[in-house]
């Protein structure tokens, strides 16, 4: 085995590393100034309503109601009402 | 007399040659541990049984006309299958961990050194009479560090067809060894009182942030790194489907159904790669020597720009979460989670690590751009 061509091979692989680690760098380095960026403007402009809900709501229903508070009010007015008809029919 | 002579040469035993032989033993080797140490199974079993399959004497299966050489044909060699799963693994993957603490990302980044370390290593092993890798091999068989299975089948089957075999092999073989290598390396590079720091914990992310990450990210892709738009397309895709809430039949058959047959074809086709003149090589020995190397080079590297960023950080961040940089999720981050409890039995790091790991298959797909778009086979 001849040394040159090896030695070639190095220096190419020694570009590769420096140009690779620099884009995968800059690259990742570019995607953490947008998510900030990007969650900050959702912090002030976006709607309050889905943070809210991943707070209280543990595990999300997939396909609930687009509108969560209209669909909680709905669903608490009609277990109010169970509950009232329960305890009428089991008092008397 | 004359017929039992033609049946005898149509036997297998009349046909073994001991490279078939030895094969056959490896594909039996990859499926025990398969099902006796849980290596990998899903993926190690069909490549096992692939193996076996393709060294059958006289069958051909894995030739071009036979049934694995067309699977191989159709999925692999046109970068298929590794891209159907990168979009299961979108689908699989919440993001939020690091939508909630983006600086994790540099982490992910600097585990990508084990990558580029392998590749000057791959090409100095030149040096060694018997080797003789190229730029393009080297650069394929680097990928192994990335610790990213899809990744590194999709940069082979690109780069270097031949050595797909050996490299799928190593890859994940040594992803099922994540809880073996990765340990000594991170407690050798950490002190007593950098492993016990708890970290805060993370804040609520809203649905919208959600929906606009993997938007966000393929647009950066697509300003920046066309090369790597296969791969995190699909992974992009996947992840919007999970996210955006209105198509919950089709995220659902991405992470199960899709994922799941790609995951049987894909394993039986890097199988009929493990024939025994491509397999039994010394460049096989070479990559399976590299990949380790290349694995625990990216854990240190995660692990000092864990170092890094506590410093930085006044101690807020557990540099142990650095070693989740490679990419092998969820196994990296749950062999951080373990660590950091055996220092301190109330501190979790499993969402903290889940940051660095999701950052690590975005780096290694971001690499693997790289690889393709400066190496030409």
């Amino acid at each position: 085995m001849v040394d040159t061509p090896v030695g070639d091979l190095l220096l190419d692989g020694l570009w590769l590393m420096g140009i690779g680690l620099g884009v995968v760098f800059s690259f990742l380095l570019i995607l953490v100034a947008i998510l900030v960026l990007m969650s900050r403007a959702v912090a002030r402009w976006g709607p309050a309503e889905p943070l809210a809900q991943s707070l209280t709501a543990t595990a999300p229903v997939p396909g609930a109601d687009p509108v969560p508070g209209a669909g909680h009010a709905r669903v608490i007015a009609a277990i109010t009402a169970a509950i009232h008809a329960y305890r009428r029919r089991h008092a008397a | 007399m004359e017929s039992a002579l033609t049946l005898w040469q149509s036997t297998g035993i009349a046909n073994l040659t001991w490279r078939e032989l030895l094969m056959l033993l490896v594909g039996c080797g990859l499926i025990y541990l398969a099902i006796a140490k849980r290596f990998e199974p899903l993926l190690l079993l069909p490549i096992g049984f692939g193996a076996i399959l393709c060294n059958i004497p006289l069958a051909g299966i894995g030739g071009p006309d036979g049934m694995l050489g067309m699977i191989y044909a159709v999925g692999i060699e046109t970068g298929i299958f590794p891209l159907l799963i990168f979009l299961g693994v979108g689908a699989l993957t919440d993001f939020s961990a690091l939508i909630a603490r983006p600086s994790t990302l540099v982490l992910g980044a600097a585990a990508q050194f084990g990558i580029f370390a392998t590749l000057l290593g791959a090409l100095a092993l030149n040096l060694v009479p018997g080797f003789d890798f190229s730029l393009s091999d080297a650069a394929a068989i680097a990928i192994i560090g990335g610790a990213d299975g899809p990744t590194a089948i999709f940069l082979a089957s690109r780069l270097a067809p031949d050595l797909l075999g050996a490299i799928a092999v190593a890859a994940y073989s040594y992803m099922a060894l994540v809880p073996i290598i990765q340990p000594p390396i991170m407690r050798a590079l950490t002190t007593k009182a950098e492993r016990g720091i708890v970290m805060e914990q993370l804040r609520p992310v809203s649905r919208l942030e959600r929906i606009l990450f993997p938007l966000m990210l393929l647009l950066l892709c697509a300003m920046l790194l066309p090369a790597a738009a296969p791969l995190i397309g699909m992974l992009t895709l996947g992840n919007l489907l999970r996210e955006s809430g209105v198509v919950d039949r089709l995220s659902r058959s991405a992470q199960n159904e899709i994922i799941n047959v790609v995951t049987i074809l894909l394993g039986l086709a890097i199988g009929s790669k493990l024939s025994g003149e491509l397999f039994l090589t010394t460049q096989t020995l070479g990559i399976l020597i590299l990949g380790a190397f290349a694995f625990a080079i990216g854990t240190g590297a995660g692990v000092l720009m864990g170092k890094i960023m506590s410093r930085l950080t006044g101690r807020k961040v557990n540099p142990l979460i650095g070693a989740a940089g490679v990419s092998a999720v969820p196994m990296a981050a749950r062999v951080v989670n373990k660590v950091g409890l055996e220092e301190n039995h109330h501190n979790f790091l499993l969402m903290h690590a889940m940051g660095p790991n999701v950052a690590g298959v975005i780096g290694s797909a971001v690499a693997a751009g790289v690889l393709i778009a400066l190496v030409t086979p």
